[in-house]
């Protein structure tokens, strides 16, 4: 998925020239076609990640269209102020693009963990959450670059091999009586194997803010089960307001608020949690019965 | 030496009224705000949009010197900090009415004002910046990275004036400032902040360096009143009644 990034840059620099990269000291070589060719378009502005939120701020005030591009805690846990302030208080058109999504620089350990990412960045008003499930569907998200206000680009290591019949971010994936099952961007590749046997209306979501209030109630039923590969919890308050005044019974797959203190893989890490198909499956199963 | 003992007084009524304002902070940078709208950013009546007020406390500051020029009226002025007001005591960012950027929580005007300046001198436009921090603001962490930023990316479009009124030094002293910024500057000004002439001269001053110039302006927190120079319980007091309102506008020498 990441490397779909600088490719997008790069192609869209040939006709778009208000587009500017700052790099938080990552990337730079997958970005070296643009350095070469564009080099008035993109800084590796250094290990500042506070101040690279406000001077992103100064350009799109002065009539560019940024893109920030580093280690998701570091921009959202560190600048998380400035996140607020210079680009949400102000509305500014502010394009970040994180990588190292939840644990998936699970070797490192937590102080490079980013599970929270998506529940305080929904708290933060005019801020646009992505979280594209592919390298395809970043391709197609990345194009919303020149809309109003900051947006945040969740880029994870993982990604789901289902064909999304649209390309809308709210998509119907099956029909079904039981419960409605909301499912989020790579969290996919949890249930795509089985889905088809759930009688279940599924749904299929790569932009967390705004929700499609519309479309999510049209398919509503009691039962809800949301599927995330972050930390459960973070949209899930959202989600209940959009169906509020109806009785609800909600279960939430996700990653706990927990600090994960092992190291080792992610997949270790998501195997140990009982986040893998077999036991999603019977979860879901069990409580749709 | 410039007075602006008309505005101050009418900063203190007006404080008054909404019970809102940081008058002490103001009251150090009036005569460079008075500076600056005079003769850096605006030009014939527009603003240039090219003054970051970093130091958000000194909004109330900010208002009453575009009152003072009627760049806003009285009776818009005199509703400051109420509810439908597009003034308060954090300015926030509204060019209609002279405001760059929402600020307040300290350490954010800098790097903003950093990337604005960047993206002209990219583009080798004629436009320059000037940004007001106050001196407490520079324990700020997101300072000492838009100074590296500043000096790397050679900013010479970019005036940084330091409001010096050491009204936390006891506390944590940020020493000799001068000596601490010259790392990233050759262009540094000491400069008494509240003569006008001498800040004027020393803003014009061409920079013909690769640096940004650095001003830093020595002032009296609470200039003006002797009530308000004597201590910090007026960081945010405003008065409280209608008596100590006339006792501290009558305060108010020069």
């Amino acid at each position: 998925m990441r490397n779909i990034f600088p490719d997008f840059i790069y192609n869209q620099l040939a006709t778009d020239k208000k587009i500017f990269i700052l790099l938080g000291d990552i990337g730079v070589h997958s970005f070296r076609k643009v350095f070469q060719n564009y080099k008035n378009h993109i800084l590796n502005l250094g290990i500042l990640e506070q101040s690279m939120i406000g001077f992103a701020a100064g350009l799109a005030m002065e009539g560019r269209i940024p893109f920030v591009h580093t280690i998701a805690p570091f921009m959202v846990n560190r600048a998380y102020e400035q996140i607020k302030i210079d680009l949400c208080y102000q509305n500014l058109n502010v394009n970040i693009v994180s990588v190292g999504a939840s644990i998936d620089y699970a070797a490192l350990g937590s102080t490079h963990h980013c599970p929270e990412d998506v529940a305080i960045l929904s708290k933060l008003p005019n801020m646009q959450i992505y979280c594209p499930g592919n390298s395809q569907e970043l391709a197609n998200l990345l194009k919303k670059y020149k809309m109003k206000g900051p947006k945040y680009f969740r880029l994870s290591n993982y990604f789901h091999n289902s064909q999304i019949p649209s390309n809308e971010s709210f998509t119907l994936l099956r029909k079904g009586k039981k419960g409605l099952i909301i499912v989020i961007g790579p969290a996919l590749r949890f249930i795509e194997n089985f889905y088809n046997f759930v009688d279940a209306n599924i749904i299929y979501i790569n932009k967390i803010k705004p929700l499609d209030e519309i479309f999510l109630k049209k398919y509503f039923r009691e039962k809800i089960v949301i599927v995330q590969d972050f930390y459960k919890g973070s949209i899930s308050s959202d989600i209940l307001a959009v169906f509020k005044n109806r009785k609800i019974v909600c279960k939430e797959i996700g990653l706990p608020i927990k600090f994960f203190l092992n190291y080792g893989s992610s997949i270790e890490h998501y195997n140990m949690l009982g986040l893998n198909n077999i036991k999603i499956k019977k979860e879901i199963i069990d409580f749709l019965r | 030496m410039f007075k602006l003992i008309k505005t101050k007084k009418k900063i203190i009524h007006v404080s008054y009224l909404a019970k809102e304002g940081h008058i002490a902070s103001s009251f150090s940078v009036l005569n460079i705000i008075n500076v600056l709208v005079k003769n850096f950013i605006f030009k014939k009546k527009k603003y240039l949009n090219n003054f970051i007020m970093s130091k958000g406390h000194s909004a109330i500051g900010y208002y009453a010197i575009l009152n003072q020029y009627r760049y806003i009226s009285n009776s818009l002025f005199n509703k400051f900090a109420t509810y439908k007001s597009p003034f308060g005591g954090h300015p926030k960012r509204n060019l209609k009415y002279y405001i760059s950027a929402s600020t307040g929580s300290l350490g954010h005007g800098l790097p903003i004002a950093t990337g604005m300046a960047f993206a002209n001198k990219l583009l080798k436009n004629k436009k320059h910046f000037y940004v007001l921090l106050g001196d407490q603001e520079c324990n700020e962490g997101t300072i000492w990275e838009s100074l590296l930023l500043c000096k790397h990316h050679r900013l010479n479009n970019l005036t940084i004036i330091i409001d010096r009124n050491f009204s936390r030094e006891s506390d944590l002293s940020l020493g000799n400032l001068k000596n601490k910024l010259k790392p990233f500057s050759k262009k540094i000004y000491l400069v008494n902040g509240h003569n006008e002439k001498k800040i004027k001269e020393i803003i014009k001053i061409k920079n013909l360096s690769n640096e940004p110039k650095i001003i830093i302006a020595n002032t009296i927190k609470g200039h003006g009143s002797k009530i308000i120079e004597q201590g910090n319980i007026w960081h945010h007091k405003f008065p409280d009644s209608i008596k100590e309102c006339n006792l501290i506008m009558n305060s108010i020498k020069y």
